[in-house]
């Protein structure tokens, strides 16, 4: 986190603030992003919804991923608050959960294949939609991979902090993103 | 400015328990409203709110502003030695 | 020898990288039995740019920092540090700035190619599809140089000392911005080898989903140079929100900056667009997804995506001209910056703006008719802020003592060309008679007054007025006008001529055409041949300056901004003595006014992120 230049004149914006600033301007362009990919739903099918979508498994998705927001939350209330060991467990339920909801996706997939191929008009909303969601959420899970890895030794957060919250304000991020997804492919008619 | 663990966390069920009765909310709604636009414009509304609880109590958004908005208001004035000390 | 292992390293990596993605493609088309070559591509690609980045450095520098390990920044060092992955933004500006002139070369050639082909109506050069993929090439080749010389190279380098900062905020993450771009290179000059596009720059489908393999290298390139603007931009924004100097308040930024944040708000937002646009065209080669084929997909979604961000880029081109233009504008007539204020309004004005105007360019696509009224008229209003610039730029010229150097030179010429290219854009944004206009060498025309005689002639002005600065010499001020001399008249023989044939109805992206437009095309041809002539005194002009030329002081031209308050070329941190802004940065005129003072430094703690 340090650079080997001499101190700079500039003292009003410590690096946690900056390094916050940087992640939510990445986190508008990502936001771009998402936007685009949820309008081109409206061009390709409009709004209608075939029967066969898993409306279930859609649900339960939801609801895991919620979930894995609040472990994440907690893993950084325990990071500020100096509890280690409470932050490696809850970092931990969030990696499973994160990986739950992949095997989840898989599973749509297997599903979506037989009604709606990615050669259909919904099946490329689909297969986009959840396809490039799903990329997100495995790097989130890769990125709390590696902050579980640096503190897995040590009892004290020390210049891990921002490590711990970057990584879990991306997973909120991911799970924002899927806010907008759910009803998009799963409940407009 | 630092609140309890206990109170964080009780945030924390706050929010996730609105997150999840709007869901299930969401849901019903689905399957009972059968107007596309007024479906279109609840989930929308919907989605917004819970966008917003998770950007402002799981991602702190507001901490953010915080932090910045007083070099940002203070750039603004033109007085080199009022602007630069406050810390 | 061993100031090249970075490079070899990384591309060592980079094939190693395409080994194992292609591995790992070629297992899963096995398995599910489509067909391997573009997938292999892809995913080829994508680890063996991971692989380039980390062998040129980044795993030093950064990497090892994931797993909590230690770093080895080493910002310093002798030339052997423009090759390797460097945290400095002066070195990173520089990087920019050499790569994207091989690049501005090469695309030159391309167009010397083309307009040798069109010197007469028939067919010598080249076939049809090679005509189209060199067009295509040199396009896309040099919208790169047009969004990233002033952007990447000449803000990288001047802006942190505008702001009297040390360094931009996330050092590292600028020199990944650099060192995605040679990939982006490489894959656009690999791309003809692999059966090339026919496609232009633009890329609509369906035709760009049905081009050989060199399409899919061309939409890679795109998408990885997305990346770098993306990046960029967000590291500006922070940078000026967080770096400034004590008392470098929002009203005393100099003007360029300001310009600067204003296109990086555009490519932090809008460059998502044409990615996701390039995603859902590889997405249809690769998956056989239907976005702009039948059943359901719509040829139109992708002209809106694209052009979503193709207009809003570009103002990513030409805002930080004028930002560049008018800083030199001021410095060289010794006035303040007229209606300063009202300028930064315009600017902000034109990024609203340019969000709401993509559809100017699908007047005869066929999109719904009620359209055509609502865009006409947003874009229209466009020329108020770009006559609020234009004013300014007059204002600050008006009565006054002109030091007339070739920045200055340049300068002017952007004043003089970007009215003719906003003036016929207003022909193209006008329905009536962009039906007869489109798709014609109007548009041809309007774009090269635009991008060539507003960006291209600012980046000259740029070159020209920060070369003592980055490099610490001077340049040639004889050899510099006559390069100005010869490029804005050759410039606008060429391109006004250009007009002719577009009124009278001759296509864009032809190699034959019918021979009434013979004669007009022939003048063109010589023109421009002449113009691409022009660019040997400058060649010559800045090497052997850099080489042999006499040492430039450290404020060559008596300018007010904070980057000319230091050594040339700066020290690593900037300034061996802090700034502090008390005033004005065009405090011309008026004695009062002083916009720095230095001094030790009050406090230190480092600020910088990452
Ligand atoms: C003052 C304002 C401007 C107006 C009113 C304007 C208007 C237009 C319109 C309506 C078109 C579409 C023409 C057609 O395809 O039929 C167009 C094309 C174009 N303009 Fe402008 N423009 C303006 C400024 C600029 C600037 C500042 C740039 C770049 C720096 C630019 C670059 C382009 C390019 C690259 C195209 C052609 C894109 C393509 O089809 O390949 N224009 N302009
Ligand atoms: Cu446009």
């Amino acid at each position: 986190m340090t650079h080997e230049h001499a101190p700079r004149v500039n003292h009003r914006f410590d690096p946690l603030t900056i390094n916050r600033l940087g992640l939510w301007l990445f986190l508008v362009s990502d936001a771009s992003f998402f936007i685009a990919l949820l309008s081109s739903r409206f061009f390709v099918v409009g709004t209608s919804t075939p029967e066969e979508v898993a409306q279930v498994l859609g649900l339960s998705l939801t609801i895991l991923l919620l979930l894995s927001s609040l472990t994440a939350y907690r893993a950084e209330a325990a990071a500020e608050h100096g509890d280690v060991h409470g932050a490696k467990r809850m970092l931990l339920a969030t990696m499973a959960m994160g990986i739950i909801f992949v095997f989840g996706v898989g599973f749509e997939w297997h599903e979506a294949f037989k009604h709606f191929p990615p050669s259909t008009a919904f099946g490329t909303v689909l297969f986009t939609l959840t396809g490039v969601h799903v990329t997100h959420v495995l790097t989130g899970v890769l990125t709390l991979g590696f902050v579980y890895f640096r503190v897995r030794n040590t009892d004290s957060i020390g210049d891990n902090q921002w490590a711990v919250e970057g990584a879990v304000k991306w997973w909120h991020f991911v799970d924002v993103a899927w806010v907008f997804i759910y009803p998009t492919l799963y409940l407009l008619k | 400015m630092h609140k309890s663990i206990q109170e964080t966390l009780k945030t924390g069920w706050i929010v996730i328990g609105i997150l999840a009765v709007m869901t299930v909310a969401e849901f019903i709604v689905a399957i009972a409203v059968d107007d596309k636009a007024i479906l279109f414009a609840l989930l929308l509304i919907a989605g917004l709110a819970k966008a917003w609880l998770i950007i402002q109590y799981f991602m702190h958004f507001g901490q953010l502003w915080e932090h910045i908005s007083d070099a940002w208001f203070g750039m603004l004035s033109d007085d080199p030695e009022a602007d630069g000390e406050e810390d | 020898m061993a100031a090249f292992m970075p490079l070899v390293r990384g591309a060592i990596y980079a094939a190693i990288g395409f080994v194992i993605g292609a591995g790992i493609s070629l297992g899963i088309t096995n398995m599910t039995g489509e067909d391997a070559q573009e997938p292999l591509i892809v995913l080829g690609y994508v680890f063996a740019v991971i692989g380039w980045l980390m062998g040129v450095g980044m795993w030093k520098a950064w990497g090892r920092n994931w797993f909590g390990k230690s770093t080895d920044l080493n910002p310093s060092g002798g030339w052997e540090r423009y090759l390797r992955f460097n945290i400095d933004h002066k070195v990173i500006g520089i990087q920019y700035i050499t790569s994207l002139v091989v690049v501005f070369l090469l695309a030159g050639i391309l167009a010397m190619l083309m307009r040798a082909e069109l010197a007469d109506s028939g067919q010598n050069v080249f076939t049809k599809t090679t005509y189209n993929t060199t067009m295509s090439l040199h396009g896309i080749m040099m919208v790169a140089v047009a969004v990233a010389t002033v952007m990447g190279g000449f803000s990288n380098f001047v802006l942190p000392l505008m702001i009297g900062a040390e360094d931009v905020a996330f050092p590292r993450i600028n020199a990944l911005s650099f060192w995605v771009i040679p990939p982006v290179v490489v894959l656009l000059l690999l791309s003809p080898l692999f059966g090339g596009f026919d496609t232009g720059w633009t890329a609509y489908p369906p035709l760009s989903t049905q081009t050989p393999v060199g399409g899919l290298l061309f939409e890679l390139a795109f998408l990885t140079f997305g990346i770098s603007s993306i990046l960029g931009g967000m590291n500006f924004i922070a940078t000026i929100i967080t770096q400034r100097a004590p008392g470098m308040t929002w009203g005393r930024l100099p003007i360029f900056v300001w310009s600067v944040l204003a296109a990086s708000i555009i490519s932090l937002t809008a460059t998502q667009w044409v990615a996701y646009g390039l995603l859902m065209i590889i997405f249809e080669r690769i998956f056989n997804m239907v976005f702009f084929s039948p059943p359901g997909g719509n040829a139109l979604l992708y002209q809106h995506v694209f052009w979503f961000y193709s207009h809003p880029a570009v103002y990513i081109m030409i805002l930080p001209a004028f930002g560049a233009e008018l800083e030199i504008i001021s410095h060289f007539s010794r006035k303040p910056l007229f209606a300063y204020r009202w300028v930064v309004r315009a600017f902000a004005l034109i990024v609203a703006l340019s969000f709401v105007v993509w559809a100017h360019h699908l007047f005869t696509s066929g999109m719904g008719e009620s359209l055509h009224g609502p865009f006409m008229i947003l874009t229209e209003l466009i020329s108020i802020p770009t006559g609020i610039v234009f004013l300014s730029a007059l204002g600050t010229l008006w009565r006054s003592k002109l030091r007339l150097k070739v920045p200055l030179l340049f300068a002017l010429g952007v004043v003089f060309n970007f009215t003719i290219g906003g003036l016929t854009g207003i022909f193209l944004a006008d329905v009536a008679t962009d039906i007869a206009l489109q798709d014609t060498y109007f548009v041809v025309a309007h774009f090269h007054y635009t991008i060539m005689g507003g960006e291209i002639f600012a980046i000259f002005a740029a070159g020209y007025y920060w070369f003592p600065k980055i490099t610490g010499r001077m340049y040639n001020e004889t050899l510099g006008r006559i390069h100005f001399g010869l490029m804005f008249i050759l410039y606008n023989i060429t391109f006004l001529a250009m007009f002719i044939p577009g009124t009278v109805g001759m296509n864009r992206r032809v190699a034959e055409y019918p021979p009434e437009f013979e004669s007009m095309n022939l003048i063109v041809s010589i023109a421009a041949f002449g113009l691409g002539l022009s660019f040997l005194p400058w060649i010559y002009n800045m090497l052997n300056s850099w080489i042999r030329g006499k040492k430039a002081p450290d404020n060559p031209w008596d300018a007010t901004t904070l980057e000319w308050q230091t050594t040339s070329p700066p020290p690593l941190e900037n300034f061996d003595e802090f700034p502090v802004v008390t005033g004005d940065p065009y405090g011309y005129g008026d004695e009062t006014v002083t916009h720095a003072r230095f001094g030790k430094p009050a406090h230190s703690a480092p600020a910088e992120g990452d």
